[in-house]
């Protein structure tokens, strides 16, 4: 009887490990690519059937030499240094009263003050690498330390002792209701600041008060535009940290207070005069290596040459895109009656934005309603949108304008010629250093376009001024000077007419070149040029302005010149109409218009109400086999002739050989490619390699985020690099050349077949929860800085996968938020990044936004994904989701209408059900428009492959073998183990019983 | 009733435990998965099916009953943690992509609760349930 217990309670345990075993086994085989990545085990190698030492196989080889772990190690080094000159050249310089910076060589006794010392903000939870949690990571007080500061240990010591944690940024581990609860900004309540600790720097210490704040987003959580503690916004300085300040400022006893704002996100300065802060510099999210650069810039021995790409208003709520934006979505009228209708999830279709700033976004909306302001015209000084409440005034809505920052030397710069062209406009500049210290300057090349009278009938909106280029001088020395040529892009000065010309247009009358400090200084240089007066500089002080520094010539209307595509000569029109709110419902919202500011200004959201036909467009599983379309057996398949993939190495896009190739693999095989788990698995038939993929985009992120310990000896993460934000405020474009060529070196180590990245969306407003790894609030600026990191990513081999295409500005309600706005605003805004680097700088990946463009997800947008992307860019290459998650439900799972819009590979698809979807629709319809359509995804995503470094080893004597990895026969022992100890354990209890009951006989 | 009490062993009150327990989980999941729309009906079923043998176990003592107990809740234990990965990826990672990171108290909970439910069912399948 006991026995028969013990075989009971055996059988008990082994099958509960016999069901772990089992589900265990079923979602590591799903996890696959990510247990492998763990693990370190590959799918795939390649064999060499006929060695021939003549042929080279290095398509793309590394500046470092070999792949060897000594040549990585100079590689590691290089980033390092890349990522210090990144901050040193990026930081911000705010403030700087009676030149409290750079600290004297006597000024190294500091007290750090702020929780934020002990709880830096390396970047905000996202993509990318994650070097910084290493020791490899590098704190303020490591920084400093290392400079030669002697720090206060005992107050750094409390803060580290305190249960104060910052809690934004990342969701909450428990209900959702707790999130309110658990939300903390991080900052000691001033009781903390004991007699015992103040007395820690009443005699020592005290040379300068070092003050860090942070503000911390991250993916999928914006900045409260009103907090859980104070109802305030979260840029805004809060109540413990006004009494820190009152704290240092009351004691008297600190001969400097600077403050570092540690944050991605641009926070209102209004205070920095009421505390006595002397200077005050923006930090960013500096990476892994960043605070090296502050402590250097802190000492003198980096001169801040960084500019502002976000306008720093006085009140975050003042920009127009806030009535609207994050927590201001809105939700349908007929929310309730309507949801049993919609087959997405509540979440996906419930939350809209109508974009009624149109293009006004940051420095746009702030200059153009000052130089109105100033001209006297179109209600510009009305009080909707003033944050007193009384009439609008720039110099009470803006505190720091975009391209602002100082430098501890001063520079002049002298406008010396331009040179309009048909394409280009050629600017020249002379920099001179005219202060008694080595630095450098950026030279801000900005423009203003005519707004005339066919601009106000057709509703195309002009900022009062718009970036055309930047560049930065070399290092000068005192009473030193460069002359600097810039070739900036015409098509920058072009508008898009969405109501009149369907089209872009050049418009008729007066335009102007400016150069200045900021875009507030080139404004008022230009506003000086038109003779206007009354122009008040960044610190609301009366200025004349410098018309010296302008150009001014005219042009004729031109609704040609850019009508057609440079690239494809596809028509460029207008796409995306339904994505206007006024397409639905008539007139529900007015555009905010330079013509009538306090007319348009948007002062509350737009609510409206779903239609019939709108939820009809919701529901968006809409593909249906065409009538007349082809079968599957029109189409050739598994028709093997011997082709590998390295033989298309270099093959046109469009050689007729691709067909013959795609011709020999099976449909599996093609569909195998299409989903993605940080990266594409091998299909050894025809020779294709597993090409895995990293993410970032301020490091290498994701699966792959760490160099091989097998391949060269060691294992550690990627650089973690400055936040995209700090490296566009290099003005830099040498810098960020310099971060693709590094980015591509590593991924050339890792054998990475692309990078997303770069992070193009805009800074629609302050809050963003992911605007530290986006370049600006300026679409322009997006523009500009993504050419010089793709071009030089790609030329390692290595594709750039720009994110997220596009619109995919606000993290609050991401999952399929729609997202209603003008045409104009944007292709001149969100689409513009995307613009750069891919019809300029020929990136060859991209990875869409989980928002919808009107009511159709991004990756449902046949205008989006093909007519624009492809046909207007010539984009080519493949265009993946952002992350499917092997969604069975909801909007991320209408895999076939996604695919048949131009989407070619869904990303962390971990159980393949993508590609099971679209073979099962292939085959059951015999559908040959979907076999089709399964073809260009396989040839843009195996183009992308050959054409880049995963194919570094092969040749025509190579062939792919596939790999099973250890662990997955492991597992499978381990099922079979625990099955027969099941088994037996009931054999024996069965055994057991059968003896008692003849026993009892 | 308290002469069917007297022949009972403790691991007839870990069975009843464990039956509980399963009821508790079985009534959670079901307000809980349909709400935040990861419903497996595989996870139901065998919670139910446990409970039933739990039933049928207070009225008739098997081993083999007991096993099959067991394994339906280690079913349901290990789907619910499965179906749910993604949640605690967000968790971990501090964002919203693979499912919701604000349930995981509330997977964690309902977890809690099913392996009591197997733990009790294992003890007691090493015990006397009935006294003999």
């Amino acid at each position: 009887m006991k026995k028969n217990k013990l075989w009971t309670g055996l059988a008990s345990i082994f099958v509960f490990l016999l069901c772990f075993a089992i589900i265990g086994t079923n979602v590591a085989m799903e996890y696959a690519s990510t247990v492998n990545s763990v693990l370190g085990t590959s799918t795939s190698k390649i064999v060499t059937l006929d060695a021939d030492e003549d042929i080279d196989t290095i398509y793309y080889k590394s500046a470092y030499g070999d792949f060897t772990g000594e040549n990585l190690k100079k590689l590691i080094a290089d980033t390092y240094e890349q990522a210090i000159r990144e901050a040193e050249e990026g930081v911000v310089l705010l403030k700087n009263d009676n030149k409290a910076l750079p600290l004297a060589p006597g000024e190294r006794n500091v007290t750090l003050f702020g929780h934020a010392v002990v709880q830096p903000l390396y970047r905000n939870n996202s993509a990318g690498s994650n070097l910084y949690q290493t020791e490899e990571g590098v704190d303020l007080y490591e920084a400093l330390t290392e400079t030669g500061f002697r720090i206060n240990d005992k107050l750094y010591k409390a803060y580290q002792n305190s249960p104060t944690r910052r809690s934004t940024g990342h969701r909450s581990f428990g209900v959702a209701e707790s999130e309110v609860l658990a939300w903390s900004l991080g900052e000691e309540d001033i009781s903390f600041y004991t007699d015992e600790l103040k007395a820690s720097w009443e005699n020592d210490y005290n040379d300068v008060a070092i003050v860090m704040f942070a503000r911390q987003a991250g993916e999928g959580v914006e900045l409260h535009m009103e907090t859980p503690s104070e109802g305030i916004s979260q840029l805004a300085l809060h109540q413990e940290e006004k009494d820190l300040l009152k704290m240092i400022k009351d004691s008297g006893k600190f001969e400097k207070v600077i403050v570092l704002l540690n944050t991605g996100n641009p926070m209102e300065l209004g205070w920095l005069e009421e505390y006595g802060v002397d200077a005050c510099l923006w930090i960013g999210c500096p990476g892994a290596k960043g605070f090296i650069g502050v402590a250097n810039i802190l000492t003198g021995e980096a001169n801040p040459s960084g500019k502002l790409t976000t306008t720093y208003a006085a009140n975050s709520l003042s920009s127009p895109a806030a009535v609207n934006n994050s927590f201001n979505n809105q939700q349908w009228l007929n929310l309730e009656e309507a949801l049993p209708r919609l087959t997405d999830f509540p979440t996906e279709v419930s939350h809209y934005v109508v974009q009624a700033e149109g293009i006004y976004i940051g420095y746009k909306y702030y200059e153009t309603r000052y130089e109105d302001y100033i001209l006297g015209r179109f209600n510009a000084d009305g009080t909707a949108g003033s944050s007193t409440g009384g009439p609008w005034n720039y110099t009470d809505e803006v505190i720091y304008p975009f391209g602002y920052g100082l430098s501890y030397t001063t520079f002049k710069q002298t406008l010396d010629k331009v040179e309009v062209g048909e394409e280009i406009i050629k600017v020249q500049v002379t920099v001179k250093n005219t202060g008694d210290v080595p630095g450098k300057s950026v030279v801000q090349v900005y423009a203003q376009t005519p707004y005339g009278e066919y601009e106000q009938k057709n509703k195309v909106e002009k900022s009062a001024i718009q970036l055309l280029d930047f560049a930065k001088t070399k290092l000068l020395q005192p009473g030193e000077s460069e002359t600097i040529n810039i070739e900036c892009d015409k098509y920058l000065l072009a508008s898009y007419d969405y109501v009149g010309a369907k089209g872009y247009i050049l418009s008729e009358g007066d335009y102007y070149i400016a150069i200045g400090d900021d875009v507030h200084d080139a404004l008022n240089n230009i506003l000086a040029a038109k003779g206007a007066r009354g122009m008040v500089d960044v610190h609301g002080k009366l200025t004349a302005g410098d018309r010296s520094k302008t150009y001014k010539w005219a042009e004729e209307f031109d609704d040609t010149k850019y009508r057609y595509s440079e690239k494809t000569g596809v028509r460029v029109t207008n796409r995306f109409d339904d994505a206007d709110i006024n397409y639905w419902h008539d007139d529900a919202v007015t555009y905010l218009s330079r013509s009538d500011w306090q007319g348009t200004y948007p002062v509350e959201p737009v609510r409206i109400a779903l239609t019939d036909e709108m939820i009809k467009v919701l529901n968006a599983d809409f593909y249906r086999k065409p009538e007349g379309a082809p079968s599957v057996s029109d189409f050739i398949q598994g028709d093997n002739q011997g082709i590998p993939l390295v033989a298309m190495r270099g093959v046109d896009y469009d050689d007729p050989l691709w067909e013959t190739f795609l011709n020999q693999m099976t449909i599996e095989e093609m569909a195998s490619l299409i989903a993605n788990t940080f990266g594409t698995k091998e299909v050894p038939s025809v020779g294709v390699p597993a090409a895995p993929a990293g993410d970032g985009p301020d490091g290498i992120g994701g699966a792959n985020s760490s160099f091989s310990e097998e391949k060269y000896g060691f294992s550690v993460p990627t650089m973690c690099y400055t936040s995209e934000t700090i490296l566009a405020s290099t003005f830099n474009k040498d810098l960020m050349a310099r971060r693709g060529e590094l980015m591509g070196e590593e991924a050339l180590f890792m054998g990475l077949v692309e990078i997303w990245a770069p992070g193009a969306n805009l800074h629609r407003t302050p809050f963003g929860g992911r605007s530290f790894e986006y370049y600006s609030e300026d679409a322009n600026m997006n523009y500009l800085c993504s050419i010089p990191f793709v071009e030089s990513l790609q030329a390692k081999g290595v594709n750039a996968g720009p994110k997220h295409l596009a619109g995919n500005d606000q993290e609050n309600n991401r999952q399929g938020v729609i997202l209603f706005f003008n045409e104009q605003a944007f292709r001149e805004g969100a689409l513009r990044g995307f613009e750069g680097a891919i019809a300029k700088a020929n990136a060859h990946s991209v990875m869409q936004g989980f928002n919808r463009l009107g009511l159709v997800g991004c990756s449902l947008s046949t205008p989006l994904n093909t007519e624009v992307v492809r046909n207007e860019w010539g984009f080519r290459g493949h265009i993946e989701t952002d992350a499917v998650a092997g969604a069975q439900e909801g909007y991320k799972s209408h895999y076939v209408s996604m695919f048949v819009s131009g989407t070619d590979s869904f990303c962390l698809d971990f159980a393949g059900l993508s590609s099971k979807k679209v073979v099962e629709a292939i085959r059951a319809n015999d559908d040959g428009n979907l076999l089709a359509h399964l073809r260009r995804a396989a040839h843009n995503i195996l183009y992308n492959i050959v054409n880049s470094n995963v194919m570094n080893g092969h040749s025509a004597n190579t062939i792919v073998v596939s790999i099973t990895p250890w662990w997955q026969p492991f597992l499978y022992t381990l099922i079979t183990l625990f099955a027969l100890l099941t088994i037996i354990s009931l054999v024996m209890l069965t055994l057991g019983k059968n003896r008692a009951r003849k026993g009892q006989l | 009733m308290n002469k069917f009490l007297k022949k009972k062993g403790i691991g007839f009150y870990l069975l009843v435990l464990s039956g509980i327990l399963a009821i508790i989980a079985t009534a959670r999941y079901a307000d809980w998965a349909p709400a935040n729309y990861v419903m497996n009906p595989l996870i139901l079923a065998v919670l139910i099916i446990g409970i039933v043998l739990d039933l049928l176990l207070v009225l008739y003592d098997n081993d083999y009953l007991v096993v099959a107990a067991t394994a339906c809740y280690s079913v349901a234990l290990f789907q619910l943690l499965a179906d749910n990965v993604g949640s605690f990826v967000d968790a971990f990672q501090g964002i919203v992509m693979f499912g919701d990171p604000t349930q995981v108290g509330t997977i964690l909970s309902i977890s809690y609760i099913i392996a009591g439910s197997i733990l009790a069912s294992i003890i007691a399948s090493f015990t006397k349930r009935v006294r003999t």
